[in-house]
């Protein structure tokens, strides 16, 4: 990348380009991370379980794993510990809350909350979507802030990375080639 | 207080990034027993690059650095493009080594010996004969005391030992180099190029010209297309001071290098009207050391070195070494910076790329270079960098979607984005100046500096129409979606690290510090190669010029010692 193209990106992927060929010895350093294992930092248990449930339907399982096998959730609760302000994880948590609390995921099912996420998030992206000039904070406030996380999480992840996408392989750099030449987009 | 003595050496140079390395290699390899002092810590190539071909995934944050840490300990640092978490421990803590900004100023620093050599941007272009006779012309600052046919052999030199890969393009205002083959423009970039210089007459952009290898040279190995230059490169392919010059200089047996060395200041010896060495604190143990040697090399950077400089005061030089004329600490100038033109194209959805490229494109500056591009609002001139790309998979968190189609969606390159970022030359100006505060010491006891700089009219001038071409040359290439945005609020001096000038050339020494090699008009040993030596500071990048002056300087200070005459 040359000196400014990194000022332009939205910065998900901010320090991560490279390509290393994917071994097997990669792939089989991925263990799936679940709560029981892991000591969360900053999520309660209920809502680093939910938030791994609205990730899987965001992005969900196919012929490659989904978000909530790539760790999303737990890289969702280190940012909250470890990148943002305390008063701004505060905000999301409590946000985040109200959210669950106005549409009970635990009493739907999978096709009632495809659908009651699917119309929020046609509201939350919707052209004329404003964030409050108040600086205070709704459900498609949080909604944004969450798929920013888990978007950022996954293609960011050795899964999301390798598996779902490819990574640029090294010792050449060809830059005018077909489309076609390549099978999917870079993950870098 | 205890301060030891080392008489040892013949030379010391102060800095061992892009002119401290290059200075350092050029004194060695004549022979000369030369100490290498550095602020900052130990930095060896290969085993200190922590961070090189890490995966975000291997990093605890996935590149991000916390927002606490950006704001109470890099405060400044951490606007540079490329500072995150693979790349934060190579720039000095702002809460550790503070400075005062009586303007806003972006004082962006190394931690590490090679100093900023590792994180540059790799762009390498020559001066043209306009640039060494801009202040003559037009009267703004003193006449550079020398011409493109002074430098243009030096150029030739150390293109050779670094490795520029460009392509010649046959223009007078931006010469051609001794350059490896080009790197390759995108179908984007193809398409632009054709159009744009079928638009307008006197406008060329070709790929950039940057010090990383597209073939072996002296047995460094080209590029491997990681894209990530800054966090270290184990094959040498991208130039570095830790990777090439400091080790060149190594291997002639005469290079001592001592890391954690502040320089507090330069001594002098009115017997023999000579700068007899420097006074050494360790940044550590802050045991004080004073060196002497017959030569003095001063690379720690353009504000770096100046600090020094005023830091150094005797009976003679009350105001600081070898400033007679006061022109110490005045004349800093960067590049501005921080107009940025993109659009995007759907012609193309079938071309794309491999491999991560460690450079761009570039539209050489064209205006004022002849009577036909003459302007009336301001003299001078700008030029571009640019790149192009397709969205990535980022553009998915600020798209609607949810699912499998929505993840499928995003296997697909996103569209073409093509951006284009303007640089402008900034006149000498007496008011943009540092000085050392009267009151306020860092950690170690030396004063801080205080640094006051700001853009004329000239420059802002120069920015409207640097938007304006922008614009046209986008609309000319057939994007859609064109924005322009000039933002200099977000740009002040200092952020595009290419600070040039408070220690400047000149004929005169009434009104500058260094004559045409360099040499301190007044000290005769004492010579200054980092950007502090600029007279002005043109459009192009500047560390290629740097080291041929540095080349050059050091050829005539070991000539005139063997003639006595140091």
């Amino acid at each position: 990348m040359d000196r400014r193209s990194a000022l332009s990106r939205i910065g998900l992927l901010v320090g991560g380009t490279l390509s290393l060929p994917l071994t097997s010895a990669l792939l089989s350093g991925c263990s799936t991370p679940n709560a029981e294992q892991y000591a969360l930092k900053s999520l309660t248990p209920r809502q680093f379980s939910l938030v791994g449930k609205l990730a899987d339907f965001i992005i969900p399982e196919t012929d490659t794993p989904g978000a909530k096998e790539a760790g999303v959730a737990r890289f969702i609760d280190t940012l909250l510990a470890e990148y943002y302000l305390p008063a701004e994880a505060l905000q999301f948590k409590s946000t985040f809350d109200a959210m669950v609390a106005s549409f009970d995921l635990e009493k739907h099912t999978d096709e009632e909350i495809k659908s009651w996420l699917g119309q929020l998030d046609q509201r939350a992206f919707a052209s004329d979507y404003e964030t409050p000039s108040d600086g205070s904070t709704d459900e498609l406030w949080v909604h944004r802030r969450l798929k920013e996380l888990i978007v950022a999480g996954y293609y960011t992840s050795e899964i999301g990375m390798t598996v779902e996408l490819r990574l640029k392989p090294y010792g050449t750099a060809q830059y005018d080639i077909a489309r076609n030449d390549v099978e999917r987009s870079w993950s870098n | 207080m205890n301060i030891k003595l080392n008489t040892e050496f013949d030379a010391i140079v102060v800095g061992s990034g892009m002119t401290g390395g290059m200075a350092a290699k050029e004194l060695c390899e004549r022979g000369l027993k030369t100490l290498v002092l550095d602020r900052g810590v130990a930095f060896e190539h290969g085993t200190s690059f922590v961070t090189e071909h890490k995966r975000p995934f291997e990093l605890p944050r996935h590149g991000r650095v916390p927002k606490e840490e950006l704001n109470d300990v890099y405060s400044t640092q951490g606007k540079v493009y490329l500072f995150d978490e693979a790349t934060k421990h190579l720039f000095v803590k702002d809460n550790e080594q503070p400075y005062i900004q009586e303007k806003p100023y972006d004082w962006i620093r190394a931690n590490q010996v090679g100093g900023r050599s590792l994180m540059w941007a790799r762009q390498t272009y020559r001066w043209g004969p306009q640039d060494f006779t801009a202040n003559q012309v037009d009267g703004h600052g003193v006449d550079w005391p020398i011409r493109y046919d002074d430098i243009a052999p030096w150029y030739d030199y150390v293109e050779g030992f670094v490795g520029i890969s460009g392509r010649a393009e046959g223009l007078r205002h931006l010469p051609d180099g001794q350059f490896l083959p080009p790197m390759e423009m995108t179908a984007v970039e193809k398409n632009a190029k054709m159009a744009i210089e079928a638009a307008f007459e006197n406008r060329r952009m070709t790929i950039g010209r940057c010090a990383v290898l597209t073939q072996e040279l002296n047995g460094r190995a080209p590029c491997h297309y990681c894209g990530e230059c800054e966090r270290g490169c184990s094959t040498r392919s991208f130039f570095s001071a830790v990777s090439v010059s400091l080790p060149a200089a190594a291997a002639t047996g005469n290079m001592t290098l001592r890391p954690n060395s502040i320089v507090e200041s330069i001594l002098y010896d009115a017997k023999t009207n000579r700068a007899s060495g420097v006074r050494v604190i360790d940044s550590v143990t802050h045991e004080v050391t004073e060196y002497r040697s017959k030569l003095l090399f001063m690379c720690a950077s353009c504000l770096g070195t100046t600090q020094i400089m005023l830091n150094s005061k005797s009976a003679e030089f009350p105001e600081g070494i070898a400033n007679g004329s006061g022109a110490l600490g005045h004349y800093l100038g960067d590049h501005h910076m921080g107009i940025d033109a993109s659009g995007f194209t759907d012609a193309f959805d079938d071309r794309y790329y491999s491999g991560s490229r460690p450079n761009g494109i570039y539209i050489p500056r064209f205006r004022n270079l002849d009577a036909a591009s003459r302007r009336s609002d301001y003299v001078r001139g700008f030029a571009y960098q640019g790149s192009s790309w397709r969205a990535g998979v980022e553009r998915g968190a600020v798209q609607e979607g949810i699912g499998i189609d929505f993840k499928n969606k995003l296997r697909d390159p996103g569209p073409w984005e093509m951006q284009l970022w303007g640089y402008g030359e900034t006149l000498p100006n007496y008011d943009n100046h540092c000085r050392l505060s009267p009151t306020e010491v860092d950690q170690w006891g030396i004063p801080q500096l205080i640094v006051s700089a700001g853009w004329g009219d000239n420059e802002l001038a120069m920015r409207k129409d640097c938007a304006e071409c922008a614009q046209e040359m986008m609309e000319a290439a057939g994007f859609r979606d064109i924005s322009v945005n000039d933002n200099l609020e977000d740009n002040p001096q200092g952020l595009a690290i290419h600070e040039m000038g408070t220690a400047r050339m000149g004929r005169d020494p009434q009104t500058s510090v260094l004559n045409a090699f360099n040499q301190a008009h007044e000290v005769p040993n004492l010579f200054v190669t980092d950007g502090a030596c600029m007279t002005s500071t043109a459009v192009q990048n500047p560390s290629i010029t740097y080291m041929a002056l540095t080349a050059r300087a050091v050829d005539y200070a070991v000539k005139e010692m063997a003639s006595g005459n140091i």
